[in-house]
């Protein structure tokens, strides 16, 4: 059986950015490295649900697109075994004037699907969104709760391996809420190797075991989630 | 051990490469579905588009030379056509990676999948627009209806020669937003420059402008396989040489996109 793991060892990731224009002209401003990931080192093995914890601009949708291998570190070593699967915003690619099924087909192609593999794909999200005749019609016609069911469907569909979420996955109505947690609560259970990054402390707590606090791109504690919180609650207080 | 991470390397590319054109065209017909969704007349909107230029121009351009006017319809239409196609892929790349952004920030594809997708939307476009490029090209005069079977050759043509300069484009819009703005301005300059509503003459100042505008080879080119006019020895192997930086641009194009994504 195939072990999965996700290990970063002094990982850091930067962008040139321009920090003062001179005169009018776009080739005469001063540039400087802003630093996005410091040296960040932490291993995740199988078993592990980890909270990435901070607070905006921390770095930890930064750090989920380095460990899926979007971004590129510009310094150290990053080692991943086995399959990820990032879910980091919901409904990348969508094209409004289009309906859910084409939309989703187009989401299967971008996955690597096969044509069954994405009939499967559109068959089960077409039952699981609930979206009946709403399914073969343009997205501009959709309410606010109906696209969400659609961008929970399309993501929430069969993966292995590690996981990778951006903020949750958001849910719509109640009586769509339910079902989705408790699919999600399957998903979660059944991946091998967990990584969530929200500011949703209650649903972090019924989830995760373990987490990572980042501030300003540098990981500050690595512990079990409770003392991550104590931390991050005294980092508040002072 | 090195021969099996050769076939490792070149098996990883072709799945790649493989997926890669799927997505590309997958997403360039979208594109033109999305474009053109709930509209009575599809794609064939820009296929009317290009009528009306071409009637429009033909008019005027032998109202002010007083030549005549079934012979020239052909020469533009053809030029128009290629021009569009040429034009809209280098515009359209200005802004990739802004109407983009939401692909490259969450999913592995390639940014020269992205400028093929572009240029796969517009050679798709090209291709309805040849049906009435075709008929003006008949009515004009061609000898031999066989030449009609250079148009959709010359459109792949015309795209793989303006691939370098979208590359370029599009890499730089992300260091100077201005040229999503600039670009448009500097193409509709580079039509006045190509001999689309004019023919090169063979010296003077607009012969010189032709021989360094590349479009102008293409466009050239395109008249001597259509309409069997004098080959120019020196725009053909100038076109040649461009095909290959066209393919070169595209082999360099991860090196050149490098640090795009993480810019955007």
């Amino acid at each position: 059986m195939m072990q999965n793991q996700v290990s970063l060892q002094n990982v850091s990731f930067w962008r040139r950015m321009k920090s003062e224009r001179i005169g009018y002209s776009p080739f005469h401003s001063k540039t400087a490295n802003l630093n996005f990931i410091n040296e960040v080192t932490f291993s995740a093995n199988s078993g592990d649900r980890i909270a990435l914890l901070g607070n905006n601009g921390a770095g930890k949708t930064t750090l989920l697109r380095i460990m899926s291998g979007i971004f590129k570190p510009d310094s150290g070593t990053l080692f991943v075994e086995g399959n990820v699967h990032a879910l980091l915003d919901g409904g990348f690619g969508f094209d409004f004037r289009l309906s859910g099924r084409e939309n989703l087909k187009t989401r299967g192609v971008i996955e690597g699907m096969s044509r069954s593999e994405i009939r499967e794909y559109i068959n089960w999200c077409k039952d699981f969104s609930e979206l009946d005749s709403y399914f073969d019609r343009p997205l501009t016609m959709y309410s606010q709760g109906m696209i969400a069911r659609l961008v929970f469907s399309a993501n929430a569909y069969s993966f292995n391996g590690t996981l990778l979420i951006d903020e949750g996955l958001g849910t719509a109505d109640a009586n769509f809420t339910a079902k989705a947690l408790d699919l999600l609560q399957q998903k979660y259970a059944s991946s091998p190797i967990v990584i969530i990054a929200s500011h949703n402390i209650e649903m972090l707590r019924s989830i995760c075991n373990r987490g990572l606090v980042l501030d300003k791109g540098t990981l500050i504690s690595d512990a079990p989630f409770e003392t991550c919180i104590s931390e991050l609650r005294e980092q508040k207080l002072n | 051990m090195i021969r099996l991470k050769v076939v490792e390397r070149i098996d990883n590319f072709a799945f790649t490469a493989r997926r890669e054109v799927r997505i590309f065209l997958h997403l360039g017909w979208r594109d033109l579905k999305s474009r053109y969704a709930d509209t009575f007349l599809g794609p064939w909107w820009s296929v009317a588009n290009l009528l009306v230029i071409v009637i429009g121009s033909t008019v005027a351009v032998n109202l002010l030379s007083g030549g005549d006017i079934w012979s020239s319809a052909g020469n533009l239409a053809l030029g128009i056509s290629l021009w569009t196609l040429m034009a809209n892929n280098i515009i359209e790349s200005t802004e990739m990676f802004i109407s983009e952004r939401s692909l490259l920030l969450n999913t592995h594809l390639s940014e020269l999948s992205l400028i093929l997708r572009i240029a796969w939307r517009n050679l798709l476009v090209y291709f309805h627009n040849l049906s009435v490029v075709g008929i003006i090209v008949i009515i004009s005069g061609i000898d031999g209806l066989y030449r009609l079977c250079y148009l959709p050759v010359l459109g792949i043509v015309a795209t793989i020669l303006v691939l370098p300069i979208s590359i370029v484009v599009a890499r730089l819009s992300i260091r100077l937003p201005a040229i999503k703005i600039v670009a448009p301005a500097i193409i509709q300059f580079l039509f006045f420059l190509t001999p689309i509503l004019w023919k090169q003459p063979t010296s003077g100042a607009m012969a010189l402008v032709g021989s360094f505008n590349p479009f102008a080879w293409v466009i050239n080119i395109s008249k001597t396989f259509v309409f069997n006019e004098q080959i120019n020895v020196v725009q053909s192997i100038s076109l040649l040489s461009w095909l290959l930086v066209a393919v070169l641009s595209a082999i360099f194009a991860k090196h050149i996109f490098r640090y795009s994504r993480k810019s955007i």
